[in-house]
């Protein structure tokens, strides 16, 4: 039943040769990789906004338009960080981003704090971003607020859903929603403008400011520079999704991150000067894109378009997620710092498990947080600048011992990006420090400690396995013991098994219910003459205590014996009739899997009905 | 292997009044002799606890019954089913 409803909701198998179809083109690949960085423009002016608003509590005057300078200087930075990526592209075909280039270049910790960076930045994006995209469907529908947390889950398992049949049905799903999206907001920004120059539009005049130069001036300009820089967020996505391009990868991952940022810098900056020229301040009833398609279109169908793409691009946004977290996952398991499921393609040659534990961790997320997770907006943004910081650092590294002509500009670049994603991940950790940025730093050791731990353990592993200092065992003497519970088919095929095994078996029963045992030794005398039965009792009527002893003094009893557990064991051919029955078998395996020198195997006796 | 009805109750005549003497709450269960005819495994159980004793079968004929008190004095006090006062 399991396998048909997988087959329904995932599809069939695919065939390892089949991967490289899975490898999308450019437009294909943008839909995927963009949603992420692309939704952004839809809070990031308003973060813009909001922070500038915040000086009036502190009695500051800060002129709104001051939002155009600091998009534009975030466009700057976007460049930068994109041209450094594309070098990133160039050097490191194969992907894994900030992990691969500070592994190669900055070193083991770097590249772990970068994988930890990235991680979790994919976790926060899916629960912000569902949270965001459920937000807005609440907005609109206030009958569902109390059921936001179950539709936040839903949109997550539909994502993973339609994620975990392929790469391609993916991009072709959520194609749509994020063209359509581009298309509003150009539509959005171009009737904009137009009203603009035909003078419908005055923007307000320029009201004095106070002095530039005070303390408390500045910081609140970098807080809304801090807070603009989400729009960066999800820049990174195309250099560590680059294993999912068709062929030239190098180039066609370069051009869609050149398109990706062009549009992200257009959009953007259009958003920040419509709320200019129209001069909207931040309203916390309304988002800034209402105001503005409900100001240039007005309430109609181009409004509702602008309003149903937005709110699809941000849950969207999470898709990205999907489609990174697992390829990032794979490569640092690929180096044994997290578990080797994580690096297996799935049934349809995608990252299966770990698109499974993204979601689980991010319901989980979802969960605890009520379906609103504002307060992890500021986490993650940390995380994203300490990748990006890192990469550049790595690659200006790169670029120093590289011989490649050119090196000496390619590292300039570099420098410049790692100079610039610096100072702005320190100015994200101060002005955010109290709003959670701690915790980013908290968790960044913890995980970082996770991933060394589990390195350690397949060390460990990988030494004990080793033949280096194998010596072949003397001739293996073994004892089997058969726990029963009665006497019948099931028990007697498994004495026999357990005599094909072993000279030495022993059959035990623990009488529990403080019967008399002699019509079973009866009975046993009969069927099995030549096994001894140990028939224990157990005042405290506990199966498993009494057992479990005594198959540890039989493994005491003779010197290098081996102690093989024979269980016999039925199984339905029903998964319902499992509940019609006790789990002693499944509890004794589970108990007896962790006791040295002892080897369980089950003798499963098949119900025909 | 299993032993013959009449050498299991042999070996219980002989081993219970020196289980009983080192704690009357100790009962005995059941000998097992392994295929080797070399190991006895004594099966004894107090409260909810099982222990198997073991015997050198060749030695255990001709053991004079005080070494064979102390042999199983020993391991039950090992397996910590009798205290030390009773030493």
């Amino acid at each position: 039943m399991f396998r048909r409803l997988k087959q329904i909701l995932i599809g069939s198998p695919l065939e390892t040769a089949a991967l490289p179809e899975q490898h999308l083109s450019k437009k294909a690949a943008l839909a995927v990789l963009a949603s992420d960085n692309l939704s952004s423009t839809a809070y990031a002016t308003e973060e813009i906004l909001l922070a500038l608003s915040a000086g009036a509590a502190m009695g500051l005057v800060v002129p709104l338009h001051y939002a155009v300078p600091i998009a534009g200087a975030i466009v700057i930075l976007t460049a930068i960080v994109a041209i450094s990526y594309g070098q990133t592209l160039h050097a490191y075909p194969t992907g894994g981003g900030a992990y691969t280039v500070a592994k190669e270049n900055l070193g083991v910790t770097a590249a772990l704090a970068g994988a930890a960076a990235l991680l979790m930045d994919y976790i926060l994006t899916v629960a912000v971003s569902v949270a965001a995209g459920v937000a807005a469907i609440t907005s609109a529908v206030p009958a569902l607020y109390s059921h936001r947390v179950s539709l936040c889950i839903l949109a997550v398992v539909l994502i993973l859903v339609v994620n975990l049949r392929g790469v391609r049905e993916s991009a072709a799903v959520f194609a749509g929603p994020v063209y359509f999206f581009i298309l509003c907001m150009f539509a959005l920004i171009g009737g904009g403008l137009w009203r603009y120059l035909q003078g419908e539009v005055v923007p307000p005049p320029a009201q004095a400011t106070q002095e530039l130069m005070s303390v408390a001036y500045v910081f609140l300009l970098l807080r809304a520079f801090a807070a603009g820089c989400a729009a960066l967020t999800g820049v990174e996505a195309v250099a560590n999704g680059v294993r999912i391009f068709k062929p030239p990868v190098s180039r066609n991952a370069s051009v869609t991150l050149y398109v990706m940022a062009s549009l992200l810098a257009t959009m953007f900056l259009g958003t920040s000067f419509l709320a200019y020229a129209y001069n909207f301040p931040h309203r916390p009833e309304e988002t800034l894109l209402s105001q503005l398609g409900r100001a240039i279109f007005g309430v109609g169908p181009i409004y509702y378009a602008i309003q149903a793409s937005t709110m699809a691009i941000l849950i969207l946004a999470a898709n990205t997620s999907f489609a990174d977290f697992p390829r990032l996952c794979s490569i640092v398991a690929q180096d044994r710092f997290l578990p080797r499921q994580l690096a297996n393609l799935g049934d349809r040659l995608v990252f299966s498990n770990g698109m499974l534990f993204l979601a689980l961790v991010a319901i989980l997320l979802l969960v605890v947080f009520g379906g609103s997770v504002h307060a992890l907006i500021p986490l993650y943004m940390v995380g994203v600048f300490l990748a990006f910081t890192l990469s550049q650092a790595g690659m200006v590294v790169h670029w120093r011992k590289s011989k490649e002509p050119g090196a000496g500009w390619r590292a300039a670049v570099n420098a410049v990006g790692a100079v610039a994603t610096a100072l702005v991940l320190l100015v994200v950790a101060v002005v955010k420090f109290k709003e959670g940025a701690w915790m980013v730093i908290v968790a960044l050791a913890a995980i970082m400690f996770m991933f060394r731990r589990i390195r350690n353990h397949y060390f460990v592993v990988t030494r004990e396995l080793s033949l280096m200092d194998y010596q072949k065992p003397e001739e293996l003497r073994h004892t089997a013991v058969v726990p029963v519970a009665g006497i019948n088919k099931m028990v007697l095929a498994a004495i026999e098994y357990a005599r094909s095994i072993s000279k030495d078996v022993i059959a035990v029963h623990v009488n529990r219910d403080g019967e008399h045992p002699e019509e079973l030794q009866q009975q046993w005398h009969s069927w099995a003459p030549d096994v001894p039965l140990v028939i224990l009792e157990s005042p405290y009527r506990s199966i498993r205590g009494p057992l479990l002893r005594f198959i540890d003094e039989v493994r005491s009893w003779r010197d290098e014996d081996v102690v093989t557990v024979v269980i016999p064991e039925f199984v339905s051919n029903r998964w319902w009739h499992h509940f019609l029955h006790n789990q002693t078998t499944a509890f004794l395996k589970v108990a007896l899997l962790f006791k040295p020198h002892i080897i369980v195997t089950s003798v499963p006796h098949h119900l025909r009905r | 292997m299993e032993l013959t009805p009449e050498r299991k109750r042999s070996i219980r005549q002989r081993l219970e009044p020196h289980l009983t003497a080192l704690d009357p709450d100790l009962h005995f269960i059941e000998v097992i002799l392994d295929s080797e005819r070399r190991n006895l495994g004594v099966v004894v159980q107090k409260e909810d606890r099982p222990a198997m004793l073991r015997l050198d079968f060749i030695r255990y004929v001709s053991m004079p019954e005080s070494e064979l008190r102390t042999t199983l004095e020993e391991q039950l006090r090992a397996k910590k089913l009798i205290g030390n006062s009773r030493r």
